[in-house]
Parts: C-alpha cells; structure tokens; sequence
C-alpha cells in the first residue's frame, strides 16, 4: 500500500454501496485488515481520526483499527500509546458534536466506539498484573480510576480543544496524563452537565458502555476482579451522581431513552458483580425511577416513561430481586396490587396503575400489557413463600388484609378480557398459583393453621373456577375468527395445557371431593342432549368440553376398573357418559369446510375420546354404556373412511387432510385402549370387530395402515381374554383371522405385476404389520390373569408346540409367499416386519404359550434362506436383530459349533465384500457379538472364529475413524477383558489370549485414542480402565513398551502412567486419560 | 462476547461434542486460536440455555420407578428405571402425540435425569 490516500480510497470503496474499485469487497477487508493488524495500524488510525476532511466512514475505521490493535498481543506493550489516541480523538470529536451537534452527527457513532475503545483499556490497566517498581520505571499506567471524570476534565478545556492539533505532542501527552486519575468535585460534575445537554448525553452513553462492555468481560457472575473494586469506588459514585440529578431535575415529559439505557446496563452490572466485598447500592436510583414513575401520565408523555421503567422492573423482578430493598418492594406492591401484606405502605398510588392499565387496555396496546403481566406476576413469584405463610400457617396474623390481598390476586387472574388475544394476566398467573400450591403443599402439617385447608379449598376452588371460562373453546373460537393466527392458537393451547397441569397439581390439595366430582357432576348431572346448536354455534359445549379437558387430566392415571368411588359418583351424574358421547358426536357433525370449525372439531373429539379413554375402566364394574360408547366410536372410524374418500376424490386442501388424519389417530387409539382395559367385556363383539376389520382389509378401505393394525391388536386382545375356552376356540379365531389376511394378500398379489403401484407395497406391508400387531395383543402381561390361565398352561404348551391348526405353517407360508415374489423380495422393510414376526415371542419364557412361537430351527433356516436372496446391505441389521434375540432366547440349545457355522454363513462370508467397508454393518457385527459375550459368552470365546477372525479383526478396528465403530469395538473389548458372565474356563482362556495379544491391543487402544477426536475419548476410557484393573502389571509394561511409538514426549507418558494405575472411578480416569490427550495434542481445555 | 453465569452442561450435548471436535480441527489445522474456540464455546453456552428457554414448546413426561435421587451442589440427580417418556409438542403435527402414530411413549431402561437451577448464581 503506498500511501494514506489509496486506504482512504479503499475504506470509502468498502462502505460504498456501488464498488467502483477493481478489487471485489473480500480482497479490500484482507487488504485493510492486513494493515491494521501490522505495525502501521497506530499510525493509520491517528491519521485517519486527525484529518477533518475525511468522511465518517473513515473516521470510523480509524476507531476500529485503534480496537483491532488494542486486541494484538503487543497492546500490552502500546498501552498507553492507545490509550493517548483513543482519548485525543474522543475528546477532540466530542468537542466538535458538542458545539456543532447537527454538522457532526455522523461522528457519533466514532465516538461511541472510541469509548468503546477506552473502556477496554480501562478494564486492562486496571486488571493487567505489573510489578508496580516496573510500572514507575517504564512509564506505564499502573491504575486509572474513572474514565468519565477523566473525559470531563479534558473537554472542560473548551475551545483550547482546537488548538491540540497545534501544539507539540509532549504538551499534549502531559495535559493527557494530568487528567487521567484528576479527582473532579460533584459540584463540578453538575455544572458542566448543566453547561449543555450533549455533556450529559455523553456522559450517560460513555457510563453506559463501560459497564456493558465490563459485564461482557466478566468471566464469571459475582468474582470480584480489581476492575470492579476500582468501578465501585470511583465510576459507580459518578454516575449515580449523574443518573439521580436526571432522574430528579428533568421534566418527565423532557426525559431522554438513553437515562434508561444507562441504568439497564448498571442494573445488570450490578447484579451481575454482587459480592461480599462489593455491593453497589441503586436504592436512591430506584426511589427516584419509582418517583418518576408516579410523574408518568396519559396527558405528560403518554406513559412513555412508565413503559421504560415497566421493563426496568420486569428486569429485576425475573432476574435479581434482591437488587431492590424491602421498603422499594412493598411500594411497588402497594403500587401494583393496591393492598400489602404488612399493611403499611402507600396504597392509593395503586390508582396510578389503573389509570396505567386503562391506557394500554383503551390503546390495545396488547404487548405492553402483557410485559406488565410478566412484571407484576414475577414480582408477586418472589413473595409466594412468604404469602403461603401468612395465609395458612399458625403465625399468620392480619387475616382481613391478607384475605383483601387474595381478592386482589384473584380479580388479577380474573382479568376481564379475552386471554391470549386481549390480556396475559390470566395466563402469567397459571405460574404463581402453582407455586403457591406447590409451597402449601410442602408445609409441614403441624405448622398449618387449623382453618388452613378450608381457606386452601377455598381459595383454589376459586382458581379453577376462574379458570374454566378462561381455557373456554369460545376464546379459541374468537382467536381463529380474530385472523387465525397460527402463533396465537398455539398460545392460546400452551394456556390449556398450564391450566389442565395446574389443576392436577390442585388436585393434592382439593382431592376428588372438591375437585375430581365437581367437574364429573359439572359433566353429568343435566342431560345436554337438548342443547341445540344451529350447525354453527357450538358456545353451549364449550363449558363440557373444557370440564372434560381438565378431568381427562385427573383421571388419566386413575385406576377405575377396581375403584369404587367412581361408580358412586357416576350413579349420581347418570348422564355423565352419554354428555361425553354427545360432545364426540357434535365434534362428529361440525361443518369442517367452515375454516374456523377444524380446530375445535379436533378439540371436541380429542378431549371427549380422551376422557372415554381413561374413564373406560369403569366399564368393567358397569358395563350397561359400552355398548353406546364403542358403537359412537366406531360411528366416528365410519366418518373417518367417509371423509377420507370424500378427500379423495375432491380437491381438500392439505390442513383438512390433515386435520381428518389425526382425528382418525385419535378415534383408533381410543377404541384400541377401550378393547384393552374392557377386553372381558367384548367377547359378544367379537363378530362385530372381525366384520369391521374385513371391510377396513379391503385395499379400496380409505384408512391408514396404523388403524388398520390398532384393529387387528382390538381383535387380539378380545380372543386373548377368553382362554378360558381353550386353544383350539382361540385357534379358530386365529386361523379365521390369518385366512382373511392370507385372502387379501391373494389377491393383491395376483394383480398384474407391471402395474403395482407403491400403495399396493405398502398394502402388504400392512397385511404382516397386522399379524404382527395381533401377534403382541396375544401376549398378555397381566400376571394375575396368568395365575388363571396355569391350570390349563400344560393343555395350552402342548396344543401350541403341535400347532394342529396349523397357524406358524400359515404365517410362515404368508412370509414366504410375499418375500419370494419379486416385486417385494427387493424391498427390505418386508424382511424387517418379518424378523419382526419370526422373534415376536423370543422375549417370551421357554413355558409361555403363543401361536407364533417358532422354533430356532425355522427362524435359522428363514434367516439363511433369505439372506442370500435380498440386499445383504440393507437386510443385514434386521436379522443381526433377530439372530440375538434367537442366541439369548435358545443359549443353552446353541452349541459353540452351531455358533460357528451362523458366524460363518451370516457375517464371514459377507465381511470383506460388504462388512469391511460398511461402518453401520460393521457396529451390527460388533455388537451382535456383543450380544452373545452378554448372554452366553462361551458360545463366541470356544468359536474357532474368535482367535482366527473375531481378536484379530477388531483389535485393528479400534484406530478407526468412525465413531460408530470406535464405539462398539471399544464396548466389545471391554467385555472381553471384563465379564461377569464367563465360566472358570471361559475366564482363564480369555485371560490367556489377552496377553497373548495385549502388547497390540494397547498399542492399537492408544492409537486410535491419540488420533481420535475429543467427543469419542470416553470409549476408550472404559476399555483402558478394565485394561488397569484386570491385568496391572502387564498393561503398565505394555504401556510403558508401546506409548514412545505413538509419539515422542516422555515426561507426558510418565506422569500418564504414574497417574493411571492410581486413579479410581469412571470421572478420574476419564480426567487422567483428557489430560494425556491434551498434552500430546496441544489442544486447550475447555 | 465473553458470557457469563451459563451452564457449560450442553457442551456434552451430541450437538455440543460435534462443535468441540469441530473447533479441535481448526486449531489443529491453525486456523483459528484456541481463545476464539473458547469464546464460541462461551456463546454456545449462552444461546443453547436461552434457545432452550424461550423457544422450545415441547413437554417431557416421565414416569417410571425412582430409583437413587441426591442433591448436591444446587444439581438434582435422578436415576428413573423401566420408565416411559412422553414427549409432547415436538411440532404441529405431534401436539399430544397424534402424529406420532407408533412412538407415544418411548421406553427407557434406566435414565438420568441431571436438573440444574435456571437463574445460575455461581
């Protein structure tokens, strides 16, 4: 670069939106940052802010290079170079926006990094570590007290400013130094704010930016650095000087934004750097904002003023409470609520806060409402204990005012407006009654105030009774016909939910008598079947549904079926099941094509199944309304498929799709829990189910292959109810169920191959995932139920290993027929759903009856047979799963030979073609052999694979790059050296080959561990670990043998070792072996 | 920025180890200085607390048998056995598990759940 004027050129290229230079605007900033890392950066920046006929743009690079070069290593050195530029070329452009504001305004943004600049400077002079004798000999600043003062002396020259640039730079430097700790009486200070507005601006933005840029710096929250001693003596005194005669001498209407900059970023400073040693009181502060704060009105400012201060507070209130002093708190208590809990404070300035919410309710100035909610309701958060006390323990006292507080909490969260859409008081409020509940909840008994539970009850009665109208679908419904705005409903649901968690945790404290049967009786005791609706108004369902949506919550973990209290009280509230039906029916009926209508028929339906669902068990003490329930149910699936057609054929858009989609999830789950908890119940529909299930088989059916399965797990659980029948009746349906199946699948294979499309795929896939589902509703984990069926548990082994009926010949047949068929053998998901299948009963014990119980010989000749046919890739990890089912379920039937020969076939004759090269093949593999070593580990260790193959293979594998394989082979290693599951035999072999092989096992450990990356070095932890602990003396020499040939740093590997064979527990040896890696790496800890 | 009072928990995170390894190469390869990695570490730590905090909507329901639970050092510590976790709200299409048609609950053998104070005050 040859001269000033081509980087000046440069710059104005780089800023300039139109690049008139050759250069593109990557190879400028190379170019510019090149020269002000170098050592001319000084120099330029001293030019580029001296010359008054550049443009601001340039003057701003010149700043920047002046922070470019404060960062260098070398700035340690330049300090008080930088630290002369900085303050010349700050004072000097202050000065001229000072006397000239509106010529010199594009300077401001100069000056402001300049300070910027400075208090980086400030926080290093004062934290940098001098030798103090140093210090004084070299001339370096060793302390620098307060940066405003400094500033203020130095533009108190006036217009001598000017003349700087003529006189000689030692002059200059030494009027520089003078000023820098200069003491400058308050008097002073207030004077020449007063001298002129743009002092004080300065002032306030320079305060402003020291103290953000120290809480940026701050390492860690309350340390207590030299820097914040030196900010606590000195700046902290300035500028509460400076920010109180603001707060207390400027008309409000007159009141600056950058005061509130300047006391946020004190505000988070301050609390940010609380210690012991250090605290800076902002109690005056804060009286004065509160002061300003009543000054605020609708006529001054328009409450401007209160906004800031709002946030100022909503800051503290959710951050650090503690910042504000008990006497400030119970002002803004008296203000906020108009009552406190001592009863002292001023509460008519509560008048001032109405006046204030009428102005953001009259403007609709929904945000600033709702960041008032947030700040009234963190506030009211802090004092919940203390609250929870004083309301229902023994040592409460001003029971009038305390209960004149609780009305005020209440009319707070029974604001009167829409939640969500017009106010968040409601919503915020959700928080507050959970902690107060949770605080009651957690009182011990002998402290509570005799009264306590009845005023408790009292009280969240209330809450729920406030609640109820607020969680309304009528505020959906007004939200949707507002503009359907997506992120409002979905606010509007997280309402909802709070509500319907908070009600649950209410329930500890009201119980089912105050809580859990007001809503049932609010549900069922009137019958709603003469609501009439004209088609479009659904307001008179709304209040069930809500009822509904809360009580599902209550009841979800419920019991019922053993539950007397449940059929009491729905005695009691007779039209308690057919109201919930009638509100699943009017979801049924709401016109979907009316845009606003899909939510809430969605909410309608989902709240009424859910509540069916858990309130189902009831059934099997009173069964008389089963019968409407499932036949409402499947009036609802019938819907379904009608829809589904209807989309179809018509052009619907995607949300109805979508809507119908989950409306159909949501019907099939809740018929499928009601076949489960009611299964004894069913046996009588079983012809029903099996009629509903052959329609919805048929490939034209328009239902989703999850309803499809979730039926045929409804059949499964009714035919496994009635065992009582004997096999052979539970065989027939099963044989009548398969040949349906079998009948479908006939004839879709049958079509003509050339035109399958991908629905007839994933039609069969279905058909199998149906057995498959049917297969797991057949097992029944109900262990007192199984008590039952013991007596007939020979009859049941017997008929099932014979298989008269022949139910495996026809799975398998089925299997068979689809994976033979070329269409499908190619397609990997259909070996997936039937390994699936063939291991469905392999988690079964050896005595438990079940029709799909293969034998280990047909899953073995399946796995062979189809290996070779289908994509090994693809298929591999399918039946590595059902191989280790098939190993742990007939371990002791497997001989090490047999293993041999499954190795052999399945993995050894695959593993260079495929294997080797295959990361995911390679983990299948690994941990497959994993899976034996866990259950019968003599199995692989007596292979004649394990020393030919297995040891030799995976110890070159643990250097590997893939994390994948790092992290089976490191597992699989450190089961071999270490497991419980070893005979003596099994034990002393292993042992022996180790250390056979244990000088190449670590060294191979180590260097995969030298070359790994930091996220993986725990694998290897575990592996170095049972290395150390089972064979000490041998793995120390084989360390001490191998590290020097990973790499050269002795002294590292030394005090590894040393450390290693000391070190107990996972985290110390995880530390030791960090520690290692660190040191030959270089890497930083951090 | 330097950040202080965050949580360095997420830094385990599968996201937090990619973003380790991710910043050992470049200091490895030279290109960048181990005080920067630092400080993206930093502003990690920040931006994961405060994403996780104010953007996420999602519920975590665990139920299942308590087996050791502690506290110490302002940290909970629960190992849950046999348990079931329910997420809710992982999107639009998953609110209460309706597009999650297979996986509602997802089964856990043993999990560990490490609880740590939002407003840190170390």
């Amino acid at each position: 670069m040859s001269s000033i004027e081509d980087v000046v050129a440069l710059i104005d290229a780089l800023y300039s939106r139109q690049h008139s230079s050759q250069l593109g605007v990557n190879e400028i900033q190379s170019k510019l940052q090149e020269i002000q890392k170098s050592s001319d950066g000084l120099p330029l920046a001293n030019e580029l802010l001296s010359n008054p006929l550049y443009s601001s743009n340039v003057r701003y690079f010149g700043a920047l290079t002046l922070t470019v070069q404060s960062n260098l290593e070398s700035a340690k050195l330049n300090r008080h170079e930088l630290l002369r530029i900085n303050l010349l070329h700050l004072t000097m452009l202050a000065h001229r926006y000072v006397e000239n504001p509106s010529q010199c305004a594009g300077n401001y943004i100069t000056i402001k990094k300049l300070m910027s600049n400075l208090s980086l400077l400030f926080h290093d002079i004062n934290e940098a570590e001098t030798d103090s004798l140093v210090t004084e000999t070299a001339g370096l600043i060793a302390e620098w007290w307060n940066p405003i003062n400094t500033l203020v002396q130095l533009l108190s020259q006036g217009n001598q400013i000017e003349e700087w640039t003529h006189i000689d730079e030692q002059s200059r430097d030494g009027l520089i130094m003078q000023s820098l700790n200069a003491q400058l009486p308050y008097q002073d200070l207030i004077t020449f704010i007063s001298s002129n507005p743009r002092y004080n601006q300065l002032l306030l933005t320079f305060t402003e930016i020291i103290v953000e840029d120290l809480t940026k710096l701050q390492t860690r929250r309350h340390s207590t650095p030299r820097i914040n001693e030196i900010v606590h003596k000195h700046l902290y005194i300035t500028t509460m000087s400076l920010l109180n005669v603001n707060l207390t001498s400027t008309p409000v209407d007159q009141i600056d934004d950058t005061i509130f900059k300047t006391v946020t970023a004190w505000v988070t400073y301050v609390s940010l750097t609380r210690s012991g040693n250090i605290s800076m009181d902002l109690s005056e502060l804060f009286q004065n904002l509160i002061n300003l704060m009543y000054q605020s009105n609708d006529d001054t400012d328009s409450f401007n003023v209160a906004e800031r201060i709002i946030s100022i507070w909503s800051y503290i209130f959710s951050n650090d409470t503690t910042l504000m002093n008990y006497e400030l708190r119970e002002q803004i208590e008296a203000t906020f609520l108009g009552v406190t809990r001592s009863g002292n404070a001023d509460v008519s300035k509560n008048q001032w806060l109405l006046q204030y919410m009428n102005h953001l309710v009259t403007n609709e100035m929904i945000t600033e409402l709702k960041e008032l909610s947030i700040c009234i309701v963190d506030f009211l958060q802090i004092s919940s204990l203390d609250l929870c006390n004083k309301l229902f323990t023994k040592t409460a006292n001003n029971e009038a005012i305390i209960q004149q507080y609780i009305k005020v909490l209440l009319q707070l969260t029974n604001f009167p407006l829409l939640p969500v859409l017009q106010e968040s008081f409601s919503i915020r409020m959700v928080d507050f009654w959970l902690d107060l509940a949770d605080s009651y909840l957690n009182l011990p008994n002998e402290a509570l105030a005799p009264n306590a539970i009845n005023v408790a009850v009292d009280i969240f009665q209330q809450v729920i009774n406030i609640y109820l109208p607020k969680i309304s679908l009528l505020n959906k419904q007004k939200i949707i016909e507002d503009g359907n705005d997506e992120t409002l409903i979905h606010e509007f649901e997280d309402f909802r939910s709070a509500v319907t968690d908070l009600s649950q945790s209410l329930w500890s404290i009201l119980g089912n008598e105050h809580l859990t049967n007001i809503l049932i009786s609010g549900i069922g005791s009137n019958d709603a079947s003469g609501i009439v609706t004209n088609g479009t108004d659904f307001s008179s369902y709304y209040q069930i549904e809500a009822m509904c949506s809360l009580l599902n919550k209550l009841l979800v973990d419920m019991d019922l079926s053993i539950s007397p209290w449940i059929v009491n009280i729905l005695t009691k509230n007779p039209f308690f099941i057919q109201n919930i039906l009638l509100l699943f029916k009017t979801g049924l009926t709401m016109d979907q094509q009316n845009p606003n209508n899909g939510p809430l028929k969605l909410d309608f339906i989902r709240s009424s199944s859910n509540l069916i669902g858990s309130t189902c068990g009831y059934f099997n003490r009173d069964p008389k309304e089963l019968n409407s329930c499932i036949e409402t149910l499947f009036q609802g699936l019938e819907t379904c498929t009608a829809k589904n057609t209807a989309n179809k054929n018509n052009n619907v858009p995607e949300k109805i799709k979508e809507i119908d989609d989950k409306f159909e999830v949501i019907v099939i789950k809740t018929i499928a829990t009601v076949c489960d908890v009611c299964r004894k119940q069913l046996p009588n529909y079983l012809v029903h189910f099996f009629n509903v299930f052959n329609n919805l088989l048929q490939y034209e059916s328009n239902v989703s292959q999850f309803t499809r399965g979730k039926l045929a797990r409804c059949i499964g659980y009714i035919i496994e109810c009635q065992y009582e029948l004997g096999p052979e009746t539970q065989a027939k349906y099963i044989v009548q169920f398969l040949d349906m199946i079998n009948g479908y699948v006939d004839t879709c294979l049958s079509s003509d191959p050339s035109s399958i499309t991908s629905q007839q795929v994933d039609y069969i896939h279905t058909m199998l995932e149906c057995i498959s589902e049917f297969g797991s509703s057949m097992i029944n984990n109900n262990e007192e139920e199984n008590e039952q069926l013991l007596q007939q548990l020979p009859h049941y082994q017997q008929f099932w290993a014979a298989d008269p009926s022949g139910c495996r010949t026809r799975v398998m047949g089925l299997i068979e027929k689809i994976l033979t068929n070329s269409i499908y053998s190619t397609n990997s998901s259909f070996i997936e759903v039937a390994c699936l299948l063939l291991g469905k009963t392999l988690i079964l014990k050896e005595v438990e009856p079940h029709f799909l119980k293969f034998s280990m010989a047909d899953i073995i000749q399946f796995v062979l047979k189809h290996l070779n046919e289908h994509n090994y890739v693809s298929s591999l990890p399918f039946f590595v799963y059902l191989l280790e089912k098939l190993v742990s379920h007939y371990k002791d039937n497997l001989s090490a030979n047999e293993f041999d020969y499954l190795f052999k076939e399945i993995f050894l004759k695959y593993y260079s073609q495929y294997i080797a090269s295959d990361p995911d093949l390679l983990q299948s593999m690994i941990n497959f052999i994993i899976s034996v070593l866990d259950v019968k580990p003599s199995l692989v260790v007596n292979s004649s694979e394990w020393m030919n193959f297995i040891l030799p293979t995976f110890v070159k594998l643990l250097p590997s790059n893939e994390k994948f394989t790092i992290f089976a082979v490191t597992k699989f290693w450190t089961k071999v050296v270490n497991n419980r599951k070893y005979t003596q035999q099994d034990l002393q072999l292993t042992r022996q080959q180790i250390i056979m092989i244990g000088s190449e096992l670590v060294y191979q450990t180590m260097f995969g561990l030298y070359n790994t990356q930091r996220s993986d070095l725990n694998s290897y932890t575990d592996l170095l670990r049972a290395l150390v602990a089972k064979f000490p003396i041998e793995t120390k020499a084989w360390l001490i043998e191998t590290l020097p040939k990973i790499c050269n740093n002795p002294t590292v590997h030394e005090k590894f070792i040393n450390k290693l064979f000391i070190t107990r527990g996972s985290r110390a040896a995880g530390n030791v072996i960090l520690t290692w890696w660190l040191d030959v790496t270089s890497l930083p800890s951090y | 920025m330097a950040v202080p009072g965050y949580y360095e928990l997420y830094r385990r995170s599968t996201v937090g180890n990619s973003l380790v390894d991710a910043l050992d190469t470049l200091i490895s390869e030279g290109r960048i200085e181990a005080s920067l990695a630092m400080r993206v570490l930093e502003t990690f730590d920040k931006c994961v607390s405060e994403i996780l905090k104010d953007q996420t909507g999602s519920k975590l329901t665990v139920k299942g048998d308590l087996d050791t639970y502690g506290f110490c050092d302002d940290v909970w510590t629960f190992i849950v056995k046999n348990c079931s976790v329910n997420v809710e709200g992982i999107s639009n299409n998953t609110v209460n598990g309706e597009g999650n048609k297979n996986n509602d609950t997802i089964k856990v053998d043993k999990l560990r759940i490490v609880a740590c104070n939002s407003r840190k005050s170390d």
